[in-house]
């Protein structure tokens, strides 16, 4: 891997962690979207510049991710299993189970005041859809919840990852020995948000890719002749302009409604990653020649996962005090990702600084 | 004297006050609210709190403000029009099984979907013409059909019929009571009546017990009393049993009305005290109702009784059609319903009445008396330190009630006045105005008229009889006592005179009649007065402080004429002159409420603040109540038990049990504020109604959907809402909002809907929540979204594809115009550089050699002739080349018949030269194949290059040429019979040019060759 893919790959993973924030930081009245989520309330600017962001132009970043973790595990086939899968413990699990525990933490903290607690209530975002103080749930609850169904319910996509990667000699064996089929397979798995157990078929597809992209050697490092950025640019905003306005004007109780969304939601992640990846070489560039930016990328993991359940925490904390204020749940949904952007930086700093080796385990030694 | 002791005597005399503790309002057809018919048989409460009701003239929904007619005709159901209804019992799922007894017809009726269909009846054997019958329900669910002079049908969810299964086998010859049907669910049973006695199925064992068939030996069954025809049965919550029936002892037309103890071995006589009322034989009950505190209703054909708990004694409600305003009228009464809150309804043959308290210990008592009975022309009221009640009539002086309004033996006047007095005075006495008790002494004072005063001491029971001079003879209007525990007194004259020091003294003359005298929290004295304003004074020296009148000032009063005064707790002083005044002394503004501010009406009587800090108003128009903290006004009347208000204008008084009373006239109405208080929020408000244009639309069906599309032309609504709390629903405030239009909320007027018309296409959220008199909102908003649904050209995602469309169509465009500068480009780059290799290298040649020869011309004329020769072969060869250029360029040779036809041209102008005889040999299909210029010049030159190769260097006599079509594919194929070559060693530009052009055709040309055998080249290439 030549060294501009490889900070090419920082770079995106970079900023497909940052774009979280404003994917989880939507005050839609749906409080989880999925992709052929339809919009009952009426279509404000506010309301279609959420949807937009987060269920349509931002959605991407995870398949993006995946992509990205298949192709970089794949470099590493001469490694032995065993050896590699105790490395993957350390950087997936153990801090799966350690932010889980946080979030868990700031929740309980959350709770023990009057606003902050109506805060957490207003948010929702028990897993289990209990969203009383963990005091009154008690300890198996929590366990529970910290072991299975974590408050920070994105940390999933580190929990799959690492599933990934104890597949990976058969998901590795059956790309080499017939990839269309299993690309079918998994494509299937992605659109029928197949999950057994904690193998969630959501990012198989994309990881496969990532994959199959690197046995193949697929020369993502330069831009394919039939690339057009045009095209690539417009099918990714223009489908996801169409998506967002269809998902707030199309009749949710017909059948073929969310065909047409996941239709759309594929056209415009596959427009976007490829538009995303081969678009923006210059920007790259520029990017990690800064000092700044290397050293706020350096922080990925730390964004990722300590932003929930802190962004929709603040969301409704910002609600109480700015609902007198004229557009305020815009207003909310611009400025309180951007807070726990810094919040998570500064952080992350001090706890790099504070407790190197304890960040080392929280991070599985990234960062440094 | 004989005045004293006539009233003496009648004081003695004491009655028990009729308690009446219901006041029924009435609907009938007559309200204009949509009520079918007056014989009302049926009532249901559903699980959303609508009323159901069963008419003579069908079913019908009552939400409170109207009734909605319930007709179906719907597509999968039968049809339901205007049938009389006459028993509704709740099936799953909010469906409504109804009896039609009369057409022998049986139903179930779904709300959600408005669809009706016909229940079967599938007896065993034939039911006999003139059967009644009776639906039960029992604690499984499961329904059954009591059918006189047959049995028992069973409810077939799945056949949608009453089937025999013969679930309860009676013993044979007996014949069902259809109203004696009763589970017992703690014991596992089910009881029925019979004509020939009491039988009780008993689930455990599936064995019908009865008087000859009695292994549990149970006294009821052996009691030969109740071996007679059971006609009602039902067990109470104290476990008693209540059994009604015409027996065949006796002469069988009377009734009786036994209650047994749990066993059924004790008859509980004491428990059935006031039920037999009346002549026996004019009037049946049929029912037994328990309420959910546990109070008894009996009704049936002239027959409503209740159970007063107080008296240990049923009360009969009598029918009547009188006008003391709480008269109840009925001959029968069908049902009795306890809806969620607790209010009663009944079903009778004149319409429907309901009483918003169920309770009889939380009623108002609204009592008019006689003379007989209690007090009259009652002018003043005054609790007694041990709870008893006292009041100053302008007839009979002062007579006393205990708490309760009932009147007690008091003897007042213990003592006649003065013998000396002169008869007027002698009369005065019983002309009692005003009541006070003077907290230092325990003296009870009376303001009597032609200003005679009473005092009597409550210890010593002695009598004062007074008549100061002061008072100038006037009747002593009002009296009170100041905090110092000096006496006031105001004279119908105008005087203020104050008692202290055992003496009177004028302190203050106005002049006209003084109503009140008021002592504010700080001390002050306020004077209500007839035609002269309202006064502050100063008590201490009689200075006047502030006076308000109707002088059309700033703080000008509505009226110079007050009769009460009050205060508030934030020291508000509230004047009642007509209207409402609110009176604030430090800045002395005076704000009026007044009829178009809520009141309801501009004569405001009586005041009196409770407790809490509410201010209750007697009007012309009745009681209302004034809740300073949100400034609304509640008006309470019939539905809320108070009848009698506009006409207890004299008086009021707040007991020290918490109680306020108004009195006046012979009327008295006493009621403890904290019942029309409510802890509670009010339930959520509920969609009554959805209206299309003037359609009603099934609103259960509408709401049980995440929302309501309509077409783009479906745009004028109307939806109709309200609190099903049929005793809150007046007095709540509705707020709505629709989002997508209303900005803001909106409050409700008393129409209970709202309209919107020609709404764009959107999505809307209608919401609406309302607000009781204390404030609090209820639990949840209430939203229905509407989705009108705008045509798909009219769409934002449509737009945004017509853009993306569009686009892409400038992309397509810019495409080909791209694409055509690059073909021009590439076009004259092709030129240019056949014409550099082609003709530029060979005039250089040929430029060269025509130096040569021109130096040699004189020299070496064979050099020279040489050198021409060159030059004349190059030349040729140049034209050759720029014939080949000019050739594929011209777009008149794009067909394939031009191609092939210099192909042949070629091979004939070349092989005939070396007499090579050869066949050229095109399929048909070729001529279909389009080449461009490129292609088309590529192809051409590798056929030339193959066939100048066989005729130069092959040595052959037959060249076999061929062009066809295989697959998509052109083939060409030259074969000769030459000499051949070995391919491996073979070197030279031509095969070299010929691969690069293949190349260039996306085909590939194989040469196969063998010395002595002659080649082959073949060329494939493909083609569109």
């Amino acid at each position: 891997m030549d060294r501009f893919l490889s900070q090419k790959f920082k770079f995106y993973s970079f900023v497909s962690i940052s774009l979280l924030l404003y994917v989880h930081g939507y005050n839609l009245q749906d409080s989880y979207l999925t992709p052929y989520s339809t919009v009952q309330e009426p279509l404000t600017f506010t309301t279609f510049i959420e949807y937009f962001l987060a269920n349509g132009a931002l959605r991407f970043r995870i398949p993006l991710l995946f992509i990205i973790s298949g192709y970089i595990y794949s470099l590493q086939d001469k490694k032995p299993y065993a050896e590699r899968i105790k490395r993957r413990f350390a950087t997936l699990i153990v801090p799966f189970f350690f932010w889980s525990a946080v979030g868990i933490l700031v929740t309980f903290i959350w709770q023990q005041f009057d606003v902050t607690a109506q805060a957490v209530r207003d948010a929702a975002l028990d897993q289990l859809g209990d969203n009383r103080p963990y005091n009154e749930i008690g300890w198996p609850g929590v366990l529970y919840r910290w072991l299975v169904r974590p408050v920070s319910f994105h940390l999933w996509f580190i929990r799959s990852l690492f599933i990934y990667n104890v597949l990976y000699p058969f998901i590795s064996w059956f790309i080499s020995k017939a990839p269309m089929v299993w690309l079918a397979i998994v494509f299937l798995f992605w659109h029928t948000v197949f999950s057994f157990l904690f193998i969630e078929g959501q990012g198989l597809f994309f990881f496969s890719l990532g994959v199959l992209i690197n046995k193949y050697n697929y020369p993502i490092y330069k831009k394919p002749l039939w690339f057009s950025h045009y095209l690539s640019w417009l099918f990714f905003l223009g489908i996801s302009v169409i998506k967002t306005f269809m998902a707030f004007e199309l009749d949710p109780t017909n059948a073929g409604t969310p065909f047409i969304l996941y239709a759309l939601h594929d056209i415009s992640i596959g427009a976007g990653i490829l538009a995303i990846w081969f678009g923006a070489d210059p920007v790259v560039k520029w990017c990690m020649e800064k000092k700044w930016f290397q050293w706020a990328a350096s922080f990925s993991f730390i964004i990722f996962a300590f932003h929930v359940p802190l962004v929709h925490y603040t969301t409704r904390l910002a609600f109480v005090y700015w609902n007198h204020l004229p557009n305020y749940r815009l207003l909310t949904y611009l400025v309180v990702p951007i807070f726990i952007f810094f919040v998570c930086l500064v952080t992350g700093a001090l706890f790099r600084k504070i407790f190197p080796k304890v960040y080392r385990l929280a991070t599985g030694g990234r960062g440094f | 004297m004989r005045a004293f002791f006539f009233v003496s005597l009648l004081l003695l005399f004491t009655t028990t006050l009729p308690a009446q503790r219901f006041t029924f309002t009435h609907i009938t057809t007559d309200d204009g609210i949509g009520l079918a018919s007056n014989h009302v048989t049926s009532l249901h409460q559903d699980e959303k709190g609508f009323i159901w009701i069963g008419t003579a003239n069908g079913l019908q929904r009552f939400d409170g403000s109207k009734f909605i007619q319930i007709s179906t005709s719907k597509n999968g159901g039968d049809k339901l029009m205007y049938p009389r209804i006459s028993q509704i019992v709740p099936a799953d799922s909010g469906k409504l099984i109804l009896g039609m007894f009369t057409l022998r017809q049986f139903g179930i009726f779904d709300p959600s979907t408005f669809i009706y269909k016909k229940i079967v009846l599938k007896p065993l054997r034939k039911i006999p013409a003139s059967s009644e019958y009776r639906l039960w329900k029992d604690s499984q669910g499961e329904i059954y059909l009591n059918v006189q002079n047959y049995g028992i049908l069973h409810f077939n969810k799945k056949d949608n019929s009453f089937v025999d299964d013969n679930l309860f086998p009676l013993p044979k010859g007996w014949a069902l009571n259809t109203l004696a049907a009763f589970e017992n669910k703690a014991k596992q049973q089910y009881w029925f009546g019979c004509d020939s006695g009491l039988c009780i199925y008993d689930k455990r064992s599936r064995q019908m017990w009865y008087s000859r068939n009695n292994p549990a030996n149970l006294p009821i069954l052996n009691d030969a009393r109740i071996n007679s025809n059971v006609g009602k049965i039902y067990i109470d919550r104290l476990h008693r049993i209540w059994l009604f029936g015409y027996p065949k002892w006796g002469n069988g037309s009377q009734q009786y009305r036994f209650c047994l103890d749990s066993t059924g071995s004790s008859y509980l006589n004491k428990d059935t005290a006031g039920l037999d009322y009346g002549v026996r034989g004019s009037n049946d009950y049929r029912h037994i109702f328990e309420t959910k505190e546990g109070d008894l209703w009996i009704y049936g054909l002239n027959a409503l009784l209740n159970f007063d708990k107080n008296a240990h004694r049923f009360d009969y409600i009598k029918s009547g059609t009188g006008n003391d305003n709480i008269s109840i009228d009925y001959e029968s009464v069908f049902q009795i319903l306890e809806d969620k809150e607790g209010n009663i309804w009944l079903a009778t043959n004149q319409g429907i009445y309901y009483t918003a308290t169920g309770s009889s210990n939380s009623s108002v008592v609204n009592s008019t008396f006689t003379d007989k009975t209690g007090p009259t022309a009652i002018n003043d009221i005054m609790e007694l330190p041990n709870g008893n009640l006292l009041f100053a009539s302008g007839r009979r002086g002062v007579t006393a009630t205990d708490r309760f309004l009932k009147s007690i033996n008091i003897p007042w006047y213990t003592q006649p006045p003065p013998a000396e007095w002169p008869q007027s005075l002698k009369d005065a006495v019983y002309q009692t105005w005003s009541l006070s008790i003077q907290s230092t002494t325990g003296d009870v004072w009376t303001g009597c008229n032609s200003g005679v005063l009473v005092i009597r001491n409550l210890e010593t029971k002695k009598l004062q009889y007074l008549h100061p001079p002061e008072f100038n003879n006037s009747r002593i209007q009002y009296i009170t006592e100041d905090k110092q525990g000096q006496m006031w007194l105001a004279t119908q004259g105008g005087r203020l005179i104050k008692y202290s020091n055992n003496k009177f003294s004028v302190v203050l003359e106005i002049g006209t009649i003084i109503y009140k005298v008021f002592i504010d929290r700080q001390g002050w004295m306020w004077l209500a007065t007839r035609e002269s304003g309202l006064y502050a004074i100063d008590p201490s020296n009689g200075k006047i402080l502030q006076r308000y009148t109707d002088d059309g000032g700033w703080n000008s009063l509505y009226s110079n004429t007050g009769t009460d005064i009050e205060q508030l707790k934030n020291d508000q002083i509230v004047f009642a002159g007509g209207a409402l005044h609110f009176i604030d002394k430090a800045t002395r503004t005076v704000l009026k409420v007044q009829y178009e501010d809520g009141l309801p009406s501009n004569t405001v009587i009586r005041l009196r603040t409770d407790e809490k800090g509410f201010l209750w108003i007697v009007t012309s128009n009745g009681l209302c109540r004034y809740n300073p903290n949100n400034k609304h006004i509640t008006p309470y009347g019939r539905r809320d038990g108070v009848v009698l208000a506009e006409l207890t204008i004299a008086a009021d008084y707040s007991t020290s049990f918490g109680e306020i009373i108004f009195g006046g006239s012979n009327s008295v109405i006493m009621f403890n504020p904290a019942m029309f208080s409510t802890t509670q929020p009010p339930p959520d408000v509920t969609i009554t109604d959805f209206k299309l244009f003037n359609q009603y639309l099934p609103v259960d069906s509408l709401l049980s959907k995440p929302r309501i599309s309509l077409k783009n032309d479906e745009n004028s609504l109307s939806i109709y809402f309200a609190s099903l709390s049929y005793r809150q629903r007046d007095k709540l405030t509705y707020y709505y909002k629709m989002e997508g239009i209303d900005k803001d909320w909106v409050k409700a007027d008393r129409s209970y809907f709202v309209n919107y018309s020609l709404l764009p296409p959107g999505k809307y959220s209608f919401k609406i929540y309302c607000e009781n008199i204390e404030g609090m909102r209820c639990s949840n908003v209430t939203d229905l979204n509407i989705y009108i649904k705008p045509p798909y050209y009219k769409t934002w995602w449509f737009m945004s594809f017509l853009l993306f469309i569009v686009a892409l169509l400038v992309y397509a465009v810019h495409d080909i115009r791209v694409n055509r500068l690059l073909a021009v480009e590439s076009l004259r780059t092709r030129v240019a550089r056949d014409l550099h290799d082609d003709m530029g290298s060979t005039l250089s040649t040929i430029n060269i050699l025509s130096s040569m020869a021109k130096n040699k011309v004189e020299v070496d004329n064979g050099k020279t002739t040489e050198y021409l020769g060159k030059i004349s072969e190059y030349s040729e060869r140049m034209m050759d080349a720029m014939d080949d250029i000019v050739w594929s360029i011209k777009p008149a040779n794009d067909s394939m018949q031009k191609i092939t036809a210099r192909m042949r041209e070629f091979a004939t102008n070349v092989l005939e030269a070396k007499e090579i005889d050869f066949n050229f040999n095109i399929d048909d299909s070729v001529n279909d194949v389009k080449l461009n210029m490129e292609a088309r010049r590529d192809f051409f030159l590798i056929f030339k290059e193959a066939v100048n190769n066989a005729a130069k260097y092959s040595q052959a006599k037959h060249l076999e040429m061929r062009l066809t079509m295989k697959n998509r594919k052109l083939l060409l194929v030259v074969k000769d019979d030459g000499v051949g070559f070995d391919v491996a060693e073979a070197d030279g530009n031509g095969l070299g040019n010929m691969q690069k052009r293949a190349d260039q055709l996306n085909g590939y040309i194989t040469i196969e060759s063998q010395k002595g055998k002659g080649t082959s080249v073949n060329l494939t290439i493909p083609v569109v």
